[in-house]
């Protein structure tokens, strides 16, 4: 399980390093990292995933454009809002509900990550440091990978089981 | 006994959470940032290489006969540089030093575009320092500096500013990054006769003139004071293999 974790989020650097900024919507490239993240959470209790996300932002940290920091908050606060979305959909093991809480989750972090990136500057919130303009294009590309990840990566699994 | 073990991991886990973050410019910390890209490095190197064999990247690829032409053109262009900088007393006059720097990755991380080279602290780059490409054009900033690695974040990505020139004349304007290789002029006053395909160069003391972009757009300002003008960036991060950081004196 560990050996598979670490394989997958190799894999996934790997590939948002190399088709990342080739496969981008909007300026956002397929978040493969966050999406391997998001998707062994799931799958783990919450100690095991908060270790993870710790592990996972430091090494994200390290590799990132934003400041030092800022992913290990990101993993840490999307450890947390798991278990919410688990509860909430009263940890059903069903594709659709995992789907939903992959694309909510998703969404959210996108969307977090530059008013994170601000706080751990020393900027406060600052959202009047950015244009208008790219908030809606991080908005909008956040919706499509919210949506494209799940269909990918669950449609693929339900692919591989009927094969 | 599980919930226990449980509860001990979570403590444990939320200590070592606080530290990193609270401490993170503490001595520990930044070694543990260099001991996580010591053990990235190697799939930084295998992403940059991956990139050349599936062709996802745009570095154009030369002939032998056309790369050794080069070479010698470049040991004549060094020769000359040398004998114009001591002509020049470049670095005397403007207080800037050119390091190369190589490009281990350029990648774009939700809606940033950054670079990361292999020189760092210990080669005196430190945070705000420039960097140009073979060409001079403007590629960003460095915001992080590690012992042996440095992060550029691209001029044109969200939340950059620049004061700037537009020439040929000389409006002084603030250029702000917009993302996807654009920027905004702003503080141009509507009676500025500013064209499409204008240069914006930076405006820097102590450092030379730096393309930073070419006017794309330019509304009609009407009534209003200002009026607004955009610009696009004349850089290619993907097509470099080196980039130069402009040090300035401490």
């Amino acid at each position: 399980m560990i050996f598979l974790t670490a394989l997958s989020f190799v894999l996934a650097a790997f590939l948002e390093w190399t088709a990342g900024p080739v496969f981008s919507f909007w300026g956002v490239s397929f978040p493969a990292v966050l999406s391997a993240a998001i998707f062994w959470f799931w799958r783990m209790e919450l100690s095991s995933r908060v270790f993870l996300g710790i592990l996972a932002g430091i090494f994200m940290d390290t590799v990132s454009a934003y400041p030092p920091g800022t992913y290990l908050i990101l993993f840490f606060v999307a450890a947390f809002l798991t278990e919410v979305l688990r509860r909430f959909f009263s940890e059903t093991e069903f594709y659709i509900t995992k789907g939903i809480s992959m694309a909510i989750l998703l969404f959210i972090c996108i969307n977090l990550i530059n008013p994170l990136a601000n706080i751990m500057s020393g900027n406060g919130i600052g959202l009047g440091s950015f244009p208008f303009s790219w908030f809606m294009t991080i908005l909008v590309a956040s919706i499509f990978w919210a949506v494209a990840v799940p269909l990918l990566l669950f449609g693929a699994g339900r692919l591989v089981r009927g094969i | 006994m599980f919930r226990r073990t449980a509860l001990l991991k979570i403590i444990f886990s939320a200590l070592l959470f606080g530290v990193l973050i609270f401490y993170s410019g503490s001595r520990p910390v930044a070694k543990v940032g260099e001991i996580s890209f010591f053990l990235l490095k190697p799939l930084i190197y295998a992403a940059s290489a991956g990139k050349n064999i599936l062709g996802l990247s745009e570095q154009e690829i030369f002939p032998e006969g056309v790369v050794n032409a080069f070479r010698f053109e470049l040991e004549k262009l060094k020769e000359e540089n040398e004998f114009l900088r001591k002509a020049l007393h470049f670095k005397d006059s403007t207080g800037v030093t050119l390091r190369g720097a190589e490009v281990l990755l350029y990648s774009v991380d939700i809606g940033k575009e950054y670079m990361i080279v292999n020189q760092g602290k210990e080669s005196g780059i430190k945070e705000g320092d420039l960097a140009v490409d073979e060409l001079g054009v403007l590629l960003g900033r460095i915001f992080e500096a590690g012992a042996d690695f440095s992060k550029i974040s691209l001029a044109s990505n969200a939340g950059e500013v620049f004061e700037a020139e537009i020439l040929p004349q000389g409006t002084i304007t603030v250029a702000k990054g917009l993302g996807g290789r654009a920027f905004a002029l702003e503080l141009v006053r509507t009676d500025e006769p500013v064209r499409p395909g204008d240069f914006v160069v930076l405006r820097h003391a102590g450092f030379p003139e730096l393309l930073l972009g070419q006017v794309a757009r330019v509304d009609k300002g009407g009534a209003a004071a200002f009026k607004g003008v955009g610009a696009v960036s004349l850089s290619h991060p993907e097509k470099f293999g080196k980039v130069f950081i402009l040090l300035t004196k401490q």
